[in-house]
């Protein structure tokens, strides 16, 4: 992975079943290989906070789920959205390998 | 060979704002005096206070009664569990208006008041009746969750690729319509409580009830004909 990307921190993370991760941003590209996925494990991006109900889902929606499944296949996360990670399993944890992209610091205010 | 058409989803085949509201003030005043008087029980994702009981049930297990699953238990049917505890008529007078007025305009069965912790999640679970909810304390990032897909498809369009969606209900003091049949969750993913008052449809439970899920945003449809 280092030889094909700009790669800063490398971590395992693992979420316990029936928990859910703050909903925050990051300031770079992140890509995922997932180790362990239960069912219903997912990335959550938070959309709307409009309140609004109306009959199209996209303008409703408070955010979308994205499930990543345990497929070897690394996934590039947009992670400077608004996002969680989200555990709905019983009794198995989700577990992540994650790359973090070698940010500028200060990107956005050079910006 | 048979075809899955797909028909279009829309907001209001998963959740409804009602033309109803209650004095969210009274409301939330009356269930923080609930939860400093009465323990709710369960899991950290879904503590509970019952607020109705069978007719039959025993004064010391009026709060709790209905807080376990009916479905799996068979013991008590939805349509038993509709005696409003007496207590709220005395102290919780905003409370039992609301219960009684509810009553009045569905045929309900269990109320409960669920206490969501922070970052907690419930399991994903569908229910056999509508739901309807009133939230009483609501985090900002706190929402229910409904399941759509489990293709692990990423296309272009974001309905055909997303596991599923949350919609996040305000305090408002609004009558939510839940049409829990379909799979969903409620999600907690701030530090404070999420904390609903949920009043479940008195459905006519029977075995055969456990099959009825056609699919009903598919149609089937013969491409030959």
């Amino acid at each position: 992975m280092k030889s094909k990307f700009d790669i800063g921190r490398i971590r395992i993370i693992i979420t316990n079943p029936h928990t859910a991760y703050n909903i925050h941003y990051d300031y770079e590209v992140r890509w995922h290989v997932v180790i362990d996925a239960p069912r219903d494990s997912f990335t959550y991006f938070s959309l709307n906070e409009n309140y609004v109900l109306d009959k199209d889902i996209l303008n409703s929606a408070h955010g979308f789920g994205f499930h990543m499944p345990a497929d070897g296949f690394v996934y590039e996360m947009n992670a400077v959205t608004l996002h969680t990670g989200v555990n709905c399993s019983e009794s198995k944890q989700k577990i992540h390998l994650i790359f973090n992209a070698l940010y500028k610091e200060n990107s956005y205010e050079n910006n | 060979m048979l075809y899955i058409k797909k028909i279009p989803m829309k907001t209001t085949d998963f959740i409804k704002r009602l033309d109803i509201n209650y004095d969210i003030h009274a409301l939330n005043s009356e269930c923080k005096k609930l939860r400093n008087n009465v323990n709710a029980q369960g899991p950290l994702w879904a503590k509970q206070i019952a607020l109705t009981h069978t007719s039959d049930c025993p004064t010391n297990n009026k709060w709790h009664q209905c807080i376990r699953k009916v479905a799996d238990k068979k013991l008590i049917t939805e349509k038993e569990i509709t005696v409003i505890n007496n207590e709220l008529k005395d102290n919780y007078s905003y409370l039992w208006y609301v219960c009684n007025d509810m009553k009045s305009k569905f045929d309900i069965g269990r109320i409960r008041l669920s206490i969501g912790m922070n970052k907690s999640v419930y399991p994903m679970h569908r229910d056999w009746e509508t739901r309807w909810m009133i939230p009483i304390e609501s985090p900002f990032n706190s929402f229910i969750y409904f399941r759509l897909n489990e293709n692990s498809v990423l296309d272009e369009n974001i309905l055909d690729s997303a596991h599923g969606f949350g919609f996040h209900m305000p305090v408002d003091g609004s009558v939510y319509e839940i049409f829990g049949a379909n799979m969903h969750t409620g999600i907690n993913c701030d530090e404070e409580q999420r904390i609903h008052l949920i009043f479940n449809a008195a459905y006519k439970q029977e075995k055969e009830d456990m099959f009825i899920w056609p699919d009903d945003r598919y149609e089937f449809i013969n491409p030959k004909k």
